[in-house]
């Protein structure tokens, strides 16, 4: 038998299986967890990463995840180099050590086979509360990483299959929900714990070293995937700008810059003009940038494209030092899986966009809302949650308008957000309203997703908010002449009916009893000019609720009656309007 | 007597009819869209035909008729369905929209979702509120629904799906609005949440309901006309319709619940797969099935069918509990291609019926599956289908020669063999993931090979997974429809609990457990099935506290036996163990669901007892295959020629009406007192063989 027929389909045979086991892995994780972050809202990410820590295989999950398995796994690998034995897990969750921000806990088990290190499994979680000053871990009033949590080098958590207790004590001693911190620890180990069953299957069908051959041919492949997509963009230098509204404790918005520089297939994201480094939380570390950096890149080059380390590495990214987007240690980075990385991606999107090989859509909205905890007065346990259902919407894409409650760009399509009949069983309070708002959609021939109001009135006078978010003071942005789509606003009004502003980033305020919460969340910018748009959906859109006479008559040109569409009036209004 | 059982799939209709000696016969028949009921008639006729009767003297004679059907799904897939809207609690009418901010597809912008089935405008929030308990904040307001509706009577609306908030803890919303609107539009069809699912969840209880209230009416309508007709020619027997459950139910409750009988057909596949495993005394079979378009896997373990709690179609979420069916784009016309990066790829794209795989020489380009078992000389040109349809061998070789081949650099036939291989691979993946994802161990395993080319792949599949016993049912070609007739009635109800599990059942417990079983009973004796003839299956939802989804543990009797509940602790951190890695034995539970399914007793297929005479096999020539890098000289059977006792020995072919059978080397087959071809794999095969 020809050789190069066992190749190809060996290939392709262990490529489809690598994924089959990540799928496991996922739903091990997800159906077992507690924390509804990642039971419910489903953040996470796992994957299969090979002996020198590149990411081969992972979940469809959130976005801005995808990356960050290989830089823990690469860490530990580096720090315990030589030290590494089978039934070992490590724990990891340091920014400025091969983690993203510090919620997210990584877990890594190595898979050893004739004392070699074949394979890692990683999980990836955010955890309900790390610690820090305050419940939930997201503080808008840090000004060092030491005030949002407690930092997890790389260290050993089970040794040979034997947990450390002292490891574990001491991480459980410094957060607000240890049992279930521990559960989810578990849960994770889980997952790896399949994932490794798994592979040991694998490996008894085939020999270590085609697996070996066939993870590197997969990280090959998906390089050359990348390299050609690469080649479709005509040379050249593009570069695109997006802002952070502030970091909470100055209100000048903060500028992220990059400058994508094509030469055949080599792309380099130079992020060169960026603002230096703030005092407050919206710093990203160089995981989560580097990390935003390539998922934006992949999104314009191909969704054939596999992402794992092998497109990663087609993908040069440069920070500079001191920047926002690659801080000095200490600086806190809690915000910036949500704010930055959006922006990065943003940024790449207006520098790419007419260039792009893939359609890009106009602006997403950024998340923005509030963390609660408390007491829960029905069981007297403490409790912290997420406005998970504050979402906002997408921007508007040729032929397609933007989806709603699709945002933010880091978490596209990955995060699943709860119910709300789940979140009141979970959480003491009462939603009032969780429906789209009229006229917050960014105008375009394809429109923005509109945004979402959410309203709440908690239980007792035992509850406390923490702000954070973004995107209150710079809207997502329109594209090719499309209109920009709505600010996010958080409004607190008293029983007696008196109504305050909140900001994006505000720590912590106990709610008065009756006191209700309200979420308007940004509605994503919109495609095209919208006089273009088709008076039929225009009409369609009003009768919808989704937008107003006024708004249809003004952004669009099209007047409705009430028999419809008064086509004559239309006509001339848009003929006026392009005069 | 006879017993009819009947389903009605997108291109073929399959018939069995068994008299009461348990003998049966079949018909397959191309399925008329557009006029099912003369495709029933003409199916009936043909079988009266073969029972030497005349339809009209057949079909007094039937004492029970059982439908599947497809025209639900075909309706959603098409797009067609009632004008319908929505209700929901006033503030929360958008959820159907928002999809909890999942998407299938999130590196690729451009990907249209699946359309929302009402538009904005006609879902109408309605002024009421109950909290998380069930407690009633704000009731019904009579004049809202007077206004609600004029205004559904004015959009001419035909049917109303209504989801209220925490309608699963209380439904007394839901009902009263149900009562006060239909006195009011009494033509209207009415579908509420909590008829379907007491599960906690809007986004999916409201997707669930809404997708029943659009193709309830046309399925309604579709029933009763079938019924009116078969009555015409002398029918004197009510028609029981197949459920995504594999259970029946009748005309007056499947008219009200479409959702329900969206997958009847597969369901009959999946009740076929159980029917041979008794018949095969088999307690753990995987029964695969290859259609154009996907490859199913089903399972059935310790007897019993697999039942999922929720599942999704057309990319809508399906609150109801079904078999498990897992799908993946497998099947004869899944194309095969080679990604950009030059790695060869199988499905899930499919060429479809029309134009097809290329051999169809209906102007397919693409080289699929079909193609590649073609050029490997797995299937015979001129004996496709039965010899209805002659298969263009050049076509074939010329679509993989420029797609794949030529590209790769490897000769046809190689290309063809790594199509084939890489097509396997996807189906033990699929095998795989239904079975370990479980916790259970794929090798006890044995593998029933039904639909269209999958006997093909029947002992490499088995061979892949590590199972070393395949049936290919002599039943294939109509094994949804004979499966269909053993479905039993049958009844679910369950009741929410959230409580602590405790040590024993306290006496709120016990009065919900009598409160079901009652309900049950109840629901049972309208459909005709006498007291004697219930059984029951007691199950219970658990999960850890603080866990967001359970875990359903089966109890082997009554609940309110002490012995057993105490094991319900005991089983679900078992079970938590094999599913996610871990258990934690030091925690306490929660109970989350009760459930009680009846069943009528179901008739088990009595297990055949086997004569082992080994007798003599006549091959019927001689044909070439490309196997493992060459062509190769393999013996060719004709299964009409075989019967009950013969054995044969691979590597061989054995070619059915509809399908081939490739006998690898190291595999030993024999036929059954059913007709059924066993196969055994692996050094054992010859020794199981002869001992059965």
């Amino acid at each position: 038998m020809n050789a190069k027929v066992d190749e190809v389909i060996e290939r392709s045979v262990i490529a489809n299986r690598l994924d089959t086991i990540t799928k496991e892995m996922g739903w091990a994780l997800e159906r077992s967890s507690r924390s509804p972050i990642f039971a419910e809202a489903c953040d996470f990410a796992c994957g299969i990463c090979n002996g020198k820590g590149e990411l081969v295989s992972q979940i469809n999950g959130i976005p801005i995840l995808a990356a960050a398995g290989t830089f823990s796994v690469q860490e530990v690998i580096k720090k315990y180099h030589g030290q590494i034995h089978e039934g070992d897990v490590f724990i990891i969750n340091d920014p400025y050590q091969g983690g993203n921000h510090l919620p997210d806990i990584g877990i890594i088990s190595p898979l050893i086979e004739n004392g070699e290190i074949l394979f890692y499994c990683v999980s990836r979680a955010h955890h309900g509360d790390i610690g820090g000053s305050v419940a939930g871990s997201y503080n808008p009033k840090a000004t060092e990483i030491f005030q949002e949590g407690l930092r997890i080098p790389p260290i050993k958590l089970i040794s040979r299959g034997q947990i450390i207790p002292e490891v574990q004590e001491l991480i459980l001693r410094n957060v607000r929900n240890p049992q279930m911190l521990q559960s989810d620890l578990w849960s994770q180990i889980g997952a790896n714990n399949i994932g490794i069953a798994r592979l040991r299957e694998l490996l008894n069908h085939y020999s270590a070293d085609r697996i070996k051959e066939t993870v590197e041919y997969l990280l090959n492949h998906a390089e050359e995937l990348t390299l050609q997509a690469i080649k479709r963009i005509p040379d050249g230098e593009y570069s695109g700008e997006e802002w952070v509204d502030d970091d909470g404790f100055q209100a000048d918005p903060i500028k992220i810059k990059v400058t994508v520089k094509v030469v055949e297939e080599k792309m380099t994201l130079d992020f060169s003009g960026t603002d230096s480094q703030v005092l407050g939380f919206v710093n990203s570390a160089s995981v989560t940038s580097t990390s935003a950096a390539w998922i934006g890149a992949l999104w314009a080059l191909g969704s054939h494209i596999p992402r794992n380390s092998g497109a990663f590495r087609a993908i040069h990214v440069f920070l500079p030092r001191g920047s926002l987007l690659n801080p000095a240690d200490p600086a806190p980075v809690t915000l910036s899986t949500l704010t930055p990385a959006s922006e990065i991606i943003s940024a790449i999107f207006q520098a790419l966009e007419p260039v792009a090989c893939e359609q890009l859509p106009a602006g997403f909205g950024r998340y923005c809302g509030p963390s609660f905890y408390g007491i829960d007065p029905r069981n007297h346990e403490f409790y912290v949650g997420f406005a998970f259902c504050a979402l906002g919407s997408g921007g508007g894409i040729e032929g397609r308008d933007g989806n709603p409650y699709m945002a933010p760009l880091s978490n596209y399509g990955g995060v699943r957000a709860p119910n709300i009949e789940v979140n009141e069983i979970q959480y003491p309070h009462l939603t009032l309203c969780h429906e789209l708002e009229m006229d917050s959609a960014g105008s375009g021939m394809w429109r923005g997703g509109p945004g979402i109001r959410y309203s709440l009135k908690f239980y007792g006078d035992n509850t406390n908010i923490v702000m954070f978010g973004d995107g209150m003071k710079i809207p997502p942005f329109g594209s090719s002449t499309g209109k920009p789509g709505s600010l996010n606003q958080v409004e607190l009004t008293s029983i007696e009916e008196q109504t305050i502003y909140l900001r994006s980033k505000e720590g912590a305020r106990s709610l008065p009893n009756g006191e209700v919460l309200t979420i308007i969340s940004s509605g994503g910018g919109g495609w095209g000019d919208p006089y273009q748009r088709d008076p039929e959906l225009v009409r369609q859109d009003v009768r919808d609720g989704i937008i107003s006479l006024l708004k249809a008559r003004q952004d669009y040109g099209v007047v409705l009656t009430d028999k419809g569409i008064d086509q004559e009036q239309t006509e001339k209004l848009r003929c006026m309007g392009r005069e | 007597m006879y017993e009819i059982a009947v389903d009605i799939g997108g291109t073929f209709a399959d018939f069995i009819v068994r008299d009461k000696q348990g003998r049966a016969m079949t018909a397959k028949i191309p399925s008329k869209r557009e006029d099912p009921k003369e495709t029933i008639i003409s199916g009936l006729s043909d079988l009266a035909r073969k029972l030497d009767l005349q339809l009209k003297e057949f079909m007094p004679q039937i004492d029970k008729f059982v439908h599947g059907t497809t025209v639900g799904i075909n309706a959603l897939l098409q797009g067609q369905g009632a004008k319908t809207a929505l209700i929901t609690t006033a503030g929360f009418r958008d959820a159907i929209e928002l999809r909890r901010s999942q998407l299938s597809e999130q590196w690729n912008f451009s990907q249209p979702l699946p359309p929302v089935l009402v538009p904005r405008y006609l879902r109408i929030g309605l002024r009421e509120r109950m909290d998380y308990r069930g407690v009633p904040l704000i009731s019904i307001d009579q004049a809202q629904i007077a206004e609600i509706a004029e205004f559904l009577a004015q959009e001419e609306i035909e049917s109303v799906a209504v989801c209220l908030l925490f309608a699963c803890r209380n439904p007394a919303h839901e009902k009263e609005f149900k009562y006060l609107l239909q006195a009011l539009l009494p033509n209207v069809f009415i579908s509420l949440s909590s008829e379907l699912s007491s599960q906690v969840g809007e986004y999916e209880r409201t997707s669930t309901t809404v997708l029943n209230a659009r193709l309830s009416p046309l399925l309604s309508n579709y029933l009763l006309e079938i019924s009116n007709h078969l009555q015409d020619f002398g029918l004197k027997v009510p028609i029981s319709i197949a459920q995504n459950n594999g259970g029946l139910t009748d005309l007056f409750q499947a008219r009200k619940k479409a959702v329900s009988t969206l997958f009847s057909g597969p369901a009959g596949g999946v009740k076929g797969g159980w029917a041979l495993a008794h018949e095969l005394s088999l307690s753990e079979l995987v029964v695969t099935d290859m259609g154009g378009t996907s490859f199913d896997v089903s399972l059935i373990r310790r007897g019993k069918m697999e039942v999922t709690p929720q599942s999704e179609v057309a990319g809508y979420p399906l609150q109801l509990p079904m078999l498990d069916i897992h799908t993946v784009g497998a099947g004869g016309g899944s194309v095969a291609w080679l990604d950009h990066g030059g790695m060869l790829r199988v499905g899930p794209h499919s060429a479809g019926a029309n134009p097809g795989p290329a051999c169809y020489g209906l102007g397919g380009a693409e080289p699929t599956i079909t193609d590649a078992a073609l050029v490997m000389g797995l299937i015979d040109a001129h004996d496709f289908l039965g010899g209805r349809m002659i298969l263009d061998v050049e076509q074939a070789f010329k679509a993989i020669e420029t797609k794949i081949a030529h590209p790769l650099g490897l000769s046809v036939p190689e290309a063809a063999y790594a199509i084939y291989k890489v097509a396997l691979s996807l189906m033990i993946d699929a095998v795989y993931l239904m079975t370990v994802k479980k916790g259970y161990d794929p090798r006890l395993f044995s593998l029933a090979a039904v639909g269209g080319a999958l006997p093909l792949f029947a002992t490499a599949l088995a061979a892949g997974i590590g199972i070393n016993k395949v049936v290919v049912p002599e039943m294939a070609p109509v094994f949804c429809a004979q499966g269909l007739h053993y479905a039993p009635f049958q009844v679910e109800v369950s009741s929410t609990i959230f409580e602590p599990l405790g040590e024993s059942v306290n006496s709120n417990l016990q009065q919900t457990l009598r409160k079901l079983k009652d309900q049950a009973d109840q629901e049972m004796s309208r459909l005709g099935i006498t007291k004697d003839q219930h059984s029951y299956v007691w199950s219970a939802d658990l999960k850890y506290p603080d866990q967001h989804h359970e875990i359903s543990i089966e109890l082997p009797c009554d609940v309110s036996d002490f012995p057993v509940w105490q094991q319900l602790g005991q089983e679900f951190h078992a079970q938590h163990q094999r599913l996610y890695g871990y258990c934690q034995t030091e925690k306490s539970l929660t109970l989350v669901n009760l459930k009680l399914l009846v069943k009528e007793k179901e008739k088990i297929p009595s297990a055949q007892t086997e004569h082992y005479t080994i007798l003599e096999t006549p091959d019927d020539g001689m044909c070439s295959l490309y196997l493992n890098g060459k062509f190769q000289t393999l013996k060719s059977y004709r299964r009409k020629n075989l019967k009950p006792g013969m054995c044969l020995k691979g590597p061989a072919v054995i070619k059915k009406e509809y399908t081939t059978v490739l006998l690898e080397y190291n595999c030993q087959a024999y036929i059954d007192q059913l007709g059924n071809l066993l196969i055994y794999l692996g050094r054992d095969a010859l020794n199981e063989c002869q001992s059965g």
